[in-house]
């Protein structure tokens, strides 16, 4: 389920990246104002996107969502270089949050990195593989990913990424809205439709997913989950920002649900973003 | 709509040149990236990786009783399980008394491995699979198995009626060493799995508390001739009392004779005067970690 859940995250990324390339139909000179970041510093940027996040009400927002963005404060400050890192380094957003109930576990993680790619490197090699993809027939159901480094997590868990609702785009203000529906099964089981919004905010990204309905132990062992991501151009390159609130139904064991819940994030996230870079 | 949203990003592009990064890096490359002061998990975020060490989830400790055949109790002793975070079992206590004889199953359970996924510290996703209601190991104990042999039902079990009335038969090779003289091991043969009950109820004399989930199964094994059961733990029969929520084994049984754990001459006069043997496990006390 969670190594699902980083694919959907690396598929809202791919979107949101792709979307962010500049208005289409002009060039890139005739754009450039909204690019001009002048020389804000990372978290400058970072939080007038928060706050903006915070204070919207239309999708994207976090108005409404459980999920704490601790004030965006310390933004950069644990970014690993895509190009350097066999795995992902995790942040705890505060120490695990202990559910009153016992059977739920509240786990709240951020990870920051920086993509090495400039924004329209980036979004010209997926608009290309979306090319391919058009000429192949189409971009509906299940999402095909060739994540490598995920290959030994399929042992022991399916999963199935199918778009419900193609990304559904808006060039006047720059936004997309979408619906997919993650799919895992072996170890561990579980199906959510998730709901993923996001938009071009003052020439930086931000992305929401969330599950659209909670779910029962038998039905899936992720009763809920929250994710915000945050791209932001940067000197020279592309910074990310994933805040991820995860609901889990605790089976008992809490101690080795919570490394799997680790390990699977690690693991899915770098093969969700390997899959990105490949393109 | 959808060839629209197909074709957005060919627009977008096309409508780019390698002199428009100009426009996108001018005035990046005024700008600096901040240092990575956090990484180490210091200052108000609280780091962590999945490279992290495995830590015990669960420390159980079960009382052992092996009784002969015809139920005459043999052997009492008490072993102490570790449940590891990444599904692995350690082994730091297992000693049973027997007549004049001392038995320490610890070293023969946890030599090359413990029950699941090669043993503390071992990397369990490389050696395990699980085809959505079993999970089966290729290696352990030393041995490496072809398919992967059939170890647990579960563990996370969510829905118990999947496993109603369940049976399955596969048939393996093992090869590998012995893992206490070393010597090379081979053979094949076949577990069979047979799910006694999915959903009862366990409760012994020592551990308050009824388990009200219990997955009932056994798994017996035939062939493997010559092959030690230590050797890729083939006894004659595993019967598991799984609850499976809270997750707890409050009772394990196990079906063999002495020479499975003790090599050579003193394994054979034990089987000789004792045959085969049942080795019941029941809890007496657990912790569960919470961090």
């Amino acid at each position: 389920m969670l190594h699902a859940l980083t694919k959907t995250i690396a598929l809202a990324a791919s979107i949101a990246a792709m979307s962010s390339c500049g208005a289409p139909n002009k060039s890139a000179g005739e754009v450039a104002h909204l690019f001009e970041t002048g020389t804000d510093s990372l978290q400058t940027k970072e939080n007038n996107l928060c706050t903006q996040l915070q204070t919207r009400d239309a999708a994207p927002t976090v108005k409404g969502l459980s999920i704490d963005l601790n004030g965006c404060r310390d933004a950069g400050l644990a970014a690993l270089e895509y190009k350097k890192v066999d795995g992902f380094h995790f942040v705890g957003l505060e120490d695990d949050v202990s559910s009153k109930d016992e059977k739920i576990i509240h786990r709240s993680v951020r990870s920051q990195i920086w993509l090495n790619k400039s924004l329209l490197g980036f979004a010209s090699a997926i608009s290309n593989q979306m090319k391919k993809k058009a000429e192949s027939g189409g971009n509906t159901g299940e999402v095909q990913h060739s994540d490598s480094a995920a290959n030994k997590m399929q042992n022991i868990a399916k999963t199935k990424v199918t778009i419900i609702k193609e990304p559904k785009i808006d060039l006047k203000d720059f936004s997309f809205n979408a619906l997919i529906n993650f799919n895992v099964t072996g170890v561990i089981n579980g199906d959510h439709d998730i709901e993923i919004d996001g938009k071009l905010i003052d020439n930086m990204f931000a992305v929401t997913l969330k599950t659209t309905e909670d779910r029962t132990f038998k039905q899936s062992l992720l009763q809920n989950f929250t994710a915000v991501i945050l791209i932001v151009p940067h000197a020279s390159d592309l910074y990310m920002d994933m805040f991820v609130d995860l609901n889990i139904h605790n089976p008992g064991l809490e101690t080795l649900v919570k490394d799997q819940i680790d390990t699977f994030l690690s693991t899915g996230l770098k093969a969700a973003i390997d899959s990105l870079m490949a393109l | 709509m959808k060839l629209f949203a197909l074709l957005l990003p060919i627009l977008i592009v096309s409508g780019c040149n390698r002199d428009d990064e100009k426009v996108f890096k001018s005035n990046g490359n005024s700008e600096k990236k901040p240092l990575q002061t956090l990484l180490n998990g210091t200052e108000g975020m609280k780091g962590f990786d999945a490279t992290a060490e495995v830590k015990t989830a669960a420390t159980v400790t079960y009382l052992m009783k092996v009784t002969s055949e015809s139920g005459v109790a043999l052997c009492n002793g008490e072993a102490t399980v570790k449940i590891m975070t990444n599904f692995s079992m350690s082994f730091p206590k297992a000693e049973i008394a027997c007549l004049s004889l001392t038995v320490n199953l610890a070293k023969a359970l946890d030599t090359g491995g413990a029950a699941l996924g090669g043993g503390e510290g071992a990397d369990p996703a490389s050696s395990i699979t699980h085809d959505g209601k079993v999970l089966s190991v290729k290696t352990l104990a030393g041995t490496s198995f072809d398919p992967p042999r059939p170890m647990l039902l579960g563990p996370i079990v969510q829905d118990p009626t999947i496993y109603k009335n369940f049976k399955q038969t596969t048939q393996h090779t093992l090869s590998g060493k012995d893992p206490e003289t070393g010597a090379a091991v081979s053979g094949s043969g076949a577990f069979k799995i047979n799910v006694i009950d999915h959903k009862t109820t366990y409760k012994n004399n020592f551990v308050e508390e009824e388990f009200d989930s219990i997955l009932h199964w056994e798994i017996t094994t035939t062939g493997f001739k010559g092959v030690p059961a230590k050797s890729g733990l083939v006894f004659d029969r595993m019967e598991w009392l799984w609850n499976t929520r809270p997750i707890m084994i409050p009772k394990i049984s196990i079906t063999g004779r002495l020479s499975d754990f003790i090599s050579g001459e003193a394994g054979a006069n034990a089987d000789m005067l004792l045959g085969t043997l049942k080795i019941d496990l029941q809890v007496k006390e657990y912790k569960i970690e919470k961090n």
